[in-house]
């Protein structure tokens, strides 16, 4: 899936004043790339990941994926957008915590149509290829940081999205785990043609990308 | 941490649950009550219940000249069936030793030792009483059904016919569980105890009546059973041939006329008419029939329905409110998550759903647990009211439409009550909390 923002802003009120987060952002990424994004704390990262993924929608400018504006769309189609085509990861994980690992991938499975025993048979299978077949009744407080964020990238998996956004992904991991969620990402760059965009403080993981974008101030340095 | 919060929702899950049990179980059984005053009021007007009673107003009977009422109304051809009926609180001693005739007019001091028992005294003429009869051996009086078996061989009142001097025929017919406690047979003697202890009248047991199908449990408890006699002959062994009172000499008292209105009568408002007419022929006596009890219900079933419905209501009500505002608070906890579901492209319709149904899931538990108190409660005011209004019929319904009824009712109003939480929860934005998030 081909992403275009086209003079994307975002900005925050805070009291008085505004925060500029995004400022004009021009940026194409096309499908099957791996990008890191770096940059200093509060150069915007966050926000960008957030735009691109409708999780947040821009002050001005357009998002265009695959050639369809869907900065102006309802909030029940950026939800289908956001079910089927992003997948995430987040840096604290964010998965559910009253949920069992196998029932945080079984979700979003199920919301897009596929209850039933096919659904579950595929939330097993993604829980195997993150290598955690014996922890699909642990609930996330029973496992470990890194197992956790592969139980995330599993439900990111979970509707097979041609993109995956991963904030910080190893911000909360250490250096071993984070190199098994690198991996992880890259293999899925290069075997399957997803799309990654991950945010990253670490220059020796955002060197493992072809591409690296930097910010500052909300802006992408050249 | 986890362990405090799950410990906690607990809690007020179980108390949840709790409110809609107590305003499920009120709405069951108020509902339950409602329909059974209700049918109540139905039978009134589906049976014919034909009967009209003239009574004496306090427990002394005085209706005077009561075999000449009776024979007077008798010609009456409004009326299918008249008949004058005393009853008294009597005492009857059994003849254990063969004490000898009773004559007219004795009087013998009890014995040591003899074996007495207090017996609910019935005198009829018991050719009037067949005309009660719808059935061979069944007579209905009010709502009391009396099966005998055996009947006096003399249909008339012989006793009162000689002006209470002659023709004693001593026949009675026995409460079948009398019978049975002190071992009597037909054809066995007992005697009547008067007032002072003393024996004053002779009888042989010529039948017995089952009673085990009269409505008004508590009477017959108290009494053990009942004996039924010639009416002459109980007033005579009572005093209540002649009588001599402050205003002078009275005779032939009873307590009360039954009547049976013909069938040609037996609507609703020739029956109110016809006992508006024996009101005004009989002042100082009370008229009333089964159908006149049951208008004076009917007048209140109105009130209490009302009552009833509206106090259900501000239960469930106030249980739901109760749900609604826990829903909140969860809605307020899961924010969090429910932001996660959100940024993950859960759909709102989903959110929704599953408070819904959070709210459903507590409301059957709370129908399960109100079931059991709720017929409790329903059979409680159905006794109650039976025990007021001195009517053995339903006045609780307990009935399948009645739970189906409840069950959607509280469904439909748990789901009104659950759509502020679940609205609220789908306003939850996906981008907005995950930030809060990353800070907490
Ligand atoms: N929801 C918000 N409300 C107010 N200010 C925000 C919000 N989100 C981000 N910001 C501000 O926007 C700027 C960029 O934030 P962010 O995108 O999170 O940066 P980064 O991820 O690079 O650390 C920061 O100054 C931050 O404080
Ligand atoms: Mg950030």
């Amino acid at each position: 899936m081909d992403i275009e923002l086209r003079e994307v802003s975002r900005r925050f009120r805070m009291g008085e004043t505004f925060v500029h987060a995004l400022s004009e952002i021009n940026l194409v990424i096309k499908g099957g790339e791996m990008m890191s994004v770096t940059g200093p704390s509060g150069s915007g990262k966050t926000t960008l990941l957030n735009i691109i993924g409708t999780l947040d929608r821009p002050t001005s400018g357009r998002l265009i994926l695959d050639g369809e504006n869907v900065t102006d769309l309802s909030e029940g189609r950026l939800s289908k957008i956001r079910l089927t085509r992003f997948g995430f990861i987040f840096q604290q994980f964010y998965l559910l915590p009253t949920l069992t690992a196998f029932q945080n991938v079984y979700l979003p499975i199920r919301e897009n149509g596929g209850y039933g025993p096919s659904g579950k048979k595929r939330a097993r299978e993604l829980l195997g290829i993150v290598g955690l077949s014996h922890r699909m009744k642990h609930l996330p407080s029973q496992l470990s940081g890194g197992e956790q964020q592969r139980v995330a990238i599993a439900r990111a998996l979970a509707n097979d999205p041609p993109t995956i956004l991963a904030d910080e992904p190893t911000g909360e991991l250490d250096s071993e785990n984070s190199k098994i969620i690198i991996d992880t990402l890259r293999d899925l760059n290069r075997d399957t043609g997803k799309t990654v965009i991950m945010v990253t403080h670490d220059p020796e993981i955002a060197r493992r990308s072809k591409r690296i974008v930097r910010m500052k101030d909300g802006k992408i340095l050249k | 941490m986890a362990s405090g919060r799950l410990r906690r929702k607990w809690a007020r899950n179980i108390l949840t649950v709790l409110a809609i049990a107590v305003s499920f179980s009120m709405l069951l059984s108020l509902s339950s009550i409602s329909l059974g005053l209700h049918r109540a009021s139905e039978e009134r007007l589906s049976g014919s219940p034909r009967d009209i009673v003239i009574s004496s107003l306090g427990l002394q009977p005085s209706i005077e000249n009561s075999h000449e009422i009776a024979s007077e109304l008798k010609q009456d051809r409004n009326l299918s069936a008249v008949m004058p009926v005393l009853t008294v609180l009597g005492r009857l001693a059994l003849d254990k030793g063969h004490e000898g005739d009773v004559e007219v007019g004795d009087k013998i001091s009890l014995k040591e030792g003899m074996e007495t028992m207090t017996v609910g005294m019935v005198g009829i003429v018991p050719d009037m009483a067949l005309d009660f009869m719808e059935k061979e051996n069944e007579l209905f009086i009010r709502s009391d059904l009396l099966r005998f078996n055996g009947w006096f061989s003399e249909g008339s009142d012989p006793f009162h016919g000689s002006n209470y001097s002659d023709n004693w025929t001593g026949e009675l017919i026995l409460d079948e569980n009398i019978l049975d406690e002190h071992g009597l047979d037909i054809g066995d003697r007992v005697y009547q105890v008067n007032g002072s202890g003393q024996i004053c009248a002779e009888y042989t047991i010529r039948g017995s009546i089952e009673t085990s199908l009269v409505g008004a449990g508590l009477t017959a408890e108290l009494l053990g059973g009942i004996g039924m006699v010639h009416l002459g002959e109980l007033q005579w062994a009572t005093g209540n041939h002649k009588k001599e009172t402050p205003e002078g000499m009275t005779s032939d008292l009873a307590n009360a006329i039954y009547l049976n209105l013909d069938e040609s009568l037996a609507t609703t408002d020739a029956k109110r008419r016809y006992s508006m007419m024996l009101e005004s022929r009989f002042p100082g006596l009370e008229v009333t029939s089964k159908e006149s009890r049951l208008y004076r219900i009917d007048e209140e079933v109105l009130i209490l329905e009302v009552f009833a419905v509206s106090v259900a209501a501000a239960t469930i009500s106030i249980g739901l409110l109760f749900l609604s505002s826990i829903m909140i608070i969860d809605v307020e906890d899961r924010k969090a998550d429910i932001s996660i579901m959100r940024a993950i492209g859960i759909s709102r319709r989903t959110i929704f759903l599953q408070t819904v149904r959070d709210s459903l899931v507590l409301s059957s538990l709370g129908a399960v647990i109100g079931l059991i108190p709720g017929w409790q409660g329903s059979s409680t005011i159905d006794a109650f009211l039976r025990e007021l209004y001195g009517l053995n019929i339903a006045f609780s319904s307990f009935e399948p439409l009645v739970f189906m009824g409840s069950i959607i009712y509280l469904f439909v109003l748990a789901s009104i009550f659950s759509l502020v939480p679940a609205i609220w929860a789908t306003t939850i934005m996906p981008g907005s909390t995950l930030k809060d998030l990353r800070n907490r």
